[in-house]
């Protein structure tokens, strides 16, 4: 049904945003908290800094990325000198543009959890015997994580639709961060390739639709488990 | 081994300053009231560590929780107090079980004994396995009190507990909270604006007003006009006596209360001869009259003696403050009828007493 380099680019999608959303998700909710909970100049300033991203556009972005991340760049030459690894022209140059893409969806859903949790039910636990932090994972992390939820598949979705920061970042290499957007995008530059566009078009809406509909379902699910039968 | 508590403390919250300072040894219901504002669940917050007083000293059970000279200031989560807000509080994300089970597991180790002894208490053994989201609000209130006393502490708070609950439910629960008390030892400071939630419940009351005691004491000692004044808002003005069961009169379907050997009517109450009763009268329920009238329906007509007058010119009524035996009641006419029966101190009348209505024991 699909061929080599249709799948090659579905796997590789997947892949990518499975990674970029993974290494996200602790410090996004760490940030998220922090926004929430603190006041202050450190925090105004972390959540500029964490919503940018949302309205860079992503030839920007991908381009500070590649300023970082080359090998004489501050971030790059850290990663070469101490653990011998290269992110450009590579998936996991592919998946940072992805992380940092997605991030601000993924902390704006957790902050709404942490702004509209319930403080009394934290001081109820306190009461019975819990620590500040037993209280954390115990309470709160359980009861916003319908909130979670939704950052997760807000991000994950992000990351599958990802094009301008990545071919600015790590270039358009097939097998290695030819996602299916920039499958399409070089589909769509060569003549006599336009049926091969229109598969991968298709592939890209059914793919949207289906990852909608996952989000949906968990969003629906976790709410249930959460806060009962009122939504 | 004497236990001893004691409260002292002062706090400053903006404009507002508490001055607190309350003792008790006893394991018993202490009931805590004031209007709204008066600081009665700020000395519940002080005592949880939820609020850190300016200063002042903290000791529950012979243990110091909070001491600004020692510099003692001991979290909320290892202060081992039970205590159940107005709200239920209960964690949406756990069963029933799980939620009473949280305060059990950071304190103690599990007594099934215990655990079913408080169980079988709240009445709460077949939602056990139910989400918080099912339950009404007079079952989360039991799972909350619940939650509260399985992790064994050393005092339960229970702040306006049955405020936002039905009449039937309220006095279930009052009920449940004199059953703790009687069998768990444990002394309840019970938090309430509602005098007749107090009445019910309590052995001794503190009344708070404007950030400090005003009077505390047993109820027969607080129940006298002059306390109890800080309940009375200008339009439901009442005053409570107390008195023991007399009679039941079976022919004429009443009881018969003797206040200071003056007997008072009743509608039937089915408590025994010479149990205690608090009576509740309502000023505008209480008539004057100079001479005993005839031919009249009301049953309750005392000979009292007036004892103080206070006029409201602009209301254009009179409050009349009678002594019943050791006690006093207030009637409430109006100006116009002050003046024709010419009422001055120490004169003799007779109140006409219209209702009654019991609230306690």
């Amino acid at each position: 049904m699909l061929n080599p380099i249709e799948i090659e680019a579905l796997k590789l999608s997947g892949f990518i945003a499975v990674v970029a959303v993974s290494i996200s998700i602790i410090p996004g909710i760490i940030i998220a908290w922090f926004i929430s909970r603190k006041s202050g100049l450190l925090s105004s300033v972390l959540n500029m800094i964490v919503y940018i991203p949302l309205v860079l556009p992503p030839v920007v972005i991908g381009y500070l990325l590649l300023l970082l991340f080359s090998n004489n760049g501050i971030l790059g030459n850290f990663l070469l000198e101490t653990f011998n690894i290269s992110v450009n022209f590579s998936w996991k140059g592919a998946a940072i543009a992805a992380a940092v893409v997605s991030f601000p969806l993924l902390v704006r859903s957790v902050k709404l959890g942490f702004d509209t949790f319930d403080y009394k039910i934290e001081e109820a636990a306190y009461i019975n015997g819990a620590s500040k932090i037993d209280c954390f994972f115990s309470i709160i992390l359980p009861q916003i994580l319908p909130s979670i939820v939704t950052g997760i598949t807000l991000a994950f979705a992000r990351c599958l639709a990802e094009f301008g920061a990545t071919i600015t970042f790590v270039s358009n290499i097939p097998g290695e961060t030819q996602t299916l957007p920039l499958a399409l995008y070089t589909a769509t530059q060569i003549p006599g390739t336009e049926d091969s566009a229109i598969r991968l078009v298709i592939i890209s809406i059914i793919l949207a639709f289906i990852s909608v509909a996952i989000a949906e379902i968990l969003a629906k699910r976790t709410n249930k488990r959460i806060l009962g039968n009122r939504n | 081994m004497n236990i001893s508590n004691h409260i002292k403390y002062k706090t400053i919250l903006g404009d507002f300053t508490s001055n607190i300072n309350i003792n008790f040894s006893e394991a018993n219901i202490i009931a805590i009231t004031g209007l709204s504002g008066s600081g009665k669940s700020t000395i519940a917050k002080v005592i949880c560590g939820l609020i850190k007083p300016q200063n002042g000293h903290i000791k529950i059970n012979n243990k110091l929780l909070y001491c600004s000279r020692n510099n003692i200031n001991i979290p909320p989560h290892k202060r081992n107090i039970g205590m159940v807000f107005q709200e239920a509080r209960l964690f949406s994300h756990m069963s029933v079980k799980a939620n009473l089970l949280y305060g059990q597991r950071r304190n103690s180790i599990f007594d099934q004994k215990r655990f079913d002894k408080i169980i079988k208490i709240l009445g709460i053994k077949s939602i056990l396995n139910r989400d918080i989201f099912n339950l009404s609000g007079g079952e989360a209130q039991r799972v909350s009190i619940g939650r509260a006393l399985l992790s064994e502490p050393k005092i339960l708070i229970l702040d306006e507990p049955l405020t936002g609950l039905d009449s039937l439910r309220q006095k279930k629960i009052m009920k449940i909270i004199k059953d703790i008390n009687k069998n768990l030892d444990i002394p309840i400071l019970f938090i309430s604006h509602s005098l007749e939630e107090i009445i019910f419940i309590a052995e001794k009351i503190i009344i708070i007003d404007k950030g400090k005691v005003a009077a505390q004491g047993s109820i027969d000692q607080i129940i006298s006009y002059k306390k109890l004044s800080y309940f009375n808002s200008s339009n439901t003005n009442y005053s409570l006596i107390k008195g023991i069961i007399h009679s039941h009169d079976k022919t004429n379907a009443n009881t018969i209360i003797d206040v200071n050997g003056i007997k008072l009517i009743t509608k039937p109450i089915s408590d025994k001869i010479n149990s205690n009763q608090i009576i509740k009268l309502f000023s505008k329920d209480i008539s004057i009259a100079t001479k005993v009238p005839n031919n009249i329906s009301i049953n309750n007509i005392l000979e009292v003696k007036i004892t103080k007058i206070k006029i409201y010119k602009k209301d254009g009524k009179a409050e009349i403050i009678l002594a019943l035996g050791k006690q006093e009641i207030i009637a409430e006419i109006t100006l116009f009828s002050f003046n024709k029966l010419k009422l001055k101190t120490n004169l003799k009348v007779y109140a006409l007493i219209k209702a009654i209505s019991i609230v306690g024991k």
